[in-house]
């Protein structure tokens, strides 16, 4: 990356007495990037954009925002501004003194204000509500209220903290795309915590995963979902198969005995013989080998259910071992039925190669 | 509520609060409010029509024919229970005021802090209660007085050199009124602070208001419900106030509670003393009125 990011995180941990809530992080924000930061409760996400706000001091490390060292300013001399999970909306002002707080701080004139408030209102759709209070708007309306207020002082950053967490299933599709939308738009790096892996895979440029305070994997989506580099990131986003066993070299493969079979994955440089590995497999990469045909990486057991998806069915078939393999296949093909014997067969390729 | 009617449950239930409020609360104001309406008489009891329970149901209409707003036109004229109205008011609001300066920061003080010490610091604020209020007024006496614990002290530190007369004044008065209705202004401001939602400062902070600014736009309005229940508990009970300025006040002192007790105990005068009540509810009733329909407004309900 050529141009200075907006947010740094140099070396960051912050500890909550005996909890270490964020473990030694270091990521690079681009400018106009959207950026997710994917973990379940607990992992240290919320605390690390908290950090860029400047609502928590990291213990070591720095925060540099735009190039700047903000490490020890203060929330309200930050050129940040963040959208909080709860909207955080103020109860006593209408949508549109909402909006207006931060132009108010910022010293705009009274033209420039109503204006800005105004092109915030339409860019949020909350047209006809300026007048409204908090308490008279729908869950939608206040997500939007609390997106506009974040937005009105045109920050190159904007923090988004689970921004759809309160929103049913239905609006919250709508609003990934309008997010998305709003994002291209102006043009800011947005930063959004989730523990939606749908949420950050659809909006997101590049997605860190992290656990326990630490960022296991930054990548696009489709490097995460097709690249995983742990077991833990390859079964939080989506699901996937995993069959382990001692590993050792035949020529440019990987030998894997695993207990439903043995298994040829790609090569992987530094494995010694006798190295416990593990073949990570995507459902969608399995097929149901036609009778008859001989190869690599056929696995047979009896189909236990199947789901049916719409476009697709998932299937789980029971191995060998006991274990029940996930198989997604698209709908217009013949399938098996529940109780029938099955084949699995994947690529080589289709495998990801993991430490076990 | 519902449709279905009153259970016998939900009956029990709305009987007993209206029941002790009919009991206790209804029938001596219409006590007070019946005698307010009586002829001052030298008999016992001091005024007529007086009720008798032979009288039946007829012999009371009878007798209230002869209710007259007599007390009322009486209070008109004596200056002395405007005064008293005027001072009162006064003295009271002016307490308020002191006691709400002292009260809000120490509230948001005790909300700011460690949840786990707050109950404590709550209970210290309320610790004054354990001990009997009058020996408390007692106690100001000894620290005012003109050779007090106040005085003394001010003078060992040569602040002054003769001592304050502050004992049997109003500001005395104000003094005691302040410490000993002080709890009852910080519950309720702390109430409305404790349950602010920290992500609003943080909002506030995050659009780039600074602390003080913060406090004025957000912390200060979201709390005034607070505020304002905290002064009206205050304010409605120190118009009233009769002990404090009794004990600390000075002749010259003149308050509603002190001119109703002598009407009531020097000229056995009931009836004036018994409208001179009536017109203060009405004064006190109207805040409270006010207050109600804002908070219903407030909550848009």
């Amino acid at each position: 990356m050529s141009q200075t990011p907006i947010l740094q995180f140099e070396r960051v941990s912050k500890r909550f007495g005996a909890t270490v809530a964020v473990d030694d992080v270091s990521v690079d924000i681009a400018p106009g990037e959207f950026f997710a930061l994917l973990g379940p409760s607990g992992c240290g996400k919320t605390t690390l954009m908290r950090m860029a706000a400047g609502f928590e001091q990291p213990d070591e490390g720095r925060v540099l925002i735009d190039g700047a060292d903000a490490t020890d300013a203060p929330p309200h001399r930050r050129p940040v501004n963040m959208m909080f999970q709860s909207y955080a909306l103020f109860p006593h002002m209408s949508v549109a003194d909402n909006i207006a707080f931060g132009l108010k701080a910022a010293g705009f004139s009274r033209e420039a204000l109503a204006a800005r408030v105004s092109e915030m209102v339409r860019l949020a759709q909350l047209q006809g509500l300026e007048k409204r209070k908090p308490h008279q708007l729908s869950g939608g309306q206040k997500q939007r209220t609390a997106l506009a207020r974040s937005l009105a002082r045109g920050t190159k950053l904007l923090l988004l903290d689970e921004p759809l967490g309160a929103l049913d299933r239905k609006l919250r599709e709508e609003t990934q795309f309008e997010l998305m939308d709003i994002q291209k738009r102006l043009g800011a790096a947005f930063v959004v915590v989730t523990h939606d892996q749908d949420e950050a895979m659809s909006m997101a440029d590049r997605i860190a995963v992290m656990r326990a305070g630490k960022i296991e994997q930054v990548g696009a989506p489709a490097d995460i979902y097709e690249r995983p580099r742990s077991r833990y990131v390859a079964e939080f986003i989506g699901e996937i198969n995993i069959f382990a066993g001692r590993a050792s070299r035949a020529g440019e493969m990987l030998r894997i005995e695993a207990q439903d079979g043995e298994i040829e994955a790609p090569a992987r440089d530094g494995v010694g013989d006798g190295a416990p590995l593990a073949c990570a497999v995507r459902p969608e990469r399995i097929r149901f080998a036609p009778a008859g045909e001989e190869g690599a990486n056929r696995l047979a057991g009896v189909v236990h259910d199947v789901a049916y998806r719409g476009d697709h069915r998932v299937f789980r078939v029971r191995l060998k071992s006991g274990a029940l393999a996930r198989v997604a296949a698209p709908s217009a093909l013949p399938a098996p039925q529940p109780g029938e014997a099955a084949t699995l067969v994947f690529d080589t390729a289709a495998c990801v190669v993991l430490d076990a | 509520m519902p449709r279905g009617g009153l259970t016998r449950g939900r009956l029990s239930a709305l009987v007993i609060p209206y029941g002790w409020l009919a009991l206790f609360f209804l029938a001596p104001l219409a006590l007070v409010l019946k005698i307010s309406l009586s002829k001052s008489i030298i008999a016992q009891p001091p005024y007529e029509p007086a009720f008798g329970a032979s009288d039946g149901l007829a012999g009371w209409f009878e007798k209230a024919r002869a209710f007259s707003v007599a007390a009322y036109r009486g209070l008109g004229e004596d200056p002395l229970y405007l005064e008293s109205y005027l001072s009162s008011l006064a003295i009271a609001g002016v307490s308020t005021l002191f006691a709400l300066l002292i009260a809000y920061p120490l509230a948001l003080a005790i909300a700011r802090s460690d949840p786990r010490r707050r109950s404590l610091l709550i209970a210290l604020a309320v610790a004054p209660f354990w001990t009997s209020f009058l020996i408390r007024v007692y106690a100001w006496i000894a620290i005012l007085k003109d050779e007090g614990f106040l005085n003394h002290a001010l003078m060992a530190i040569g602040l002054i050199d003769a001592p304050l007369t502050i004992y049997a004044t109003n500001v005395a008065v104000v003094i005691g009124i302040v410490y000993s209705y002080l709890p009852f202004v910080v519950l309720p401001i702390y109430n409305s602070l404790e349950k602010q939602d920290a992500a609003l400062r943080e909002a506030a902070a995050d659009l780039g208001a600074g602390p003080l600014a913060t406090f004025w736009k957000v912390t200060l309005p979201l709390s005034l419900p607070g505020v304002i229940a905290g002064a009206l508990l205050m304010f409605i009970p120190a118009v009233g106030e009769f002990v404090i300025p009794d004990l600390l006040g000075g002749s010259d002192t003149i308050m509603i509670g002190r001119t109703m007790w002598n009407d009531f105990f020097e000229n056995r005068d009931w009836p004036a003393a018994s409208a001179g009540a009536i017109v203060l509810l009405i004064l006190l009733v109207g805040p409270i009125i006010w207050f109600e329909r804002r908070q219903t407004k407030g909550q848009g309900a």
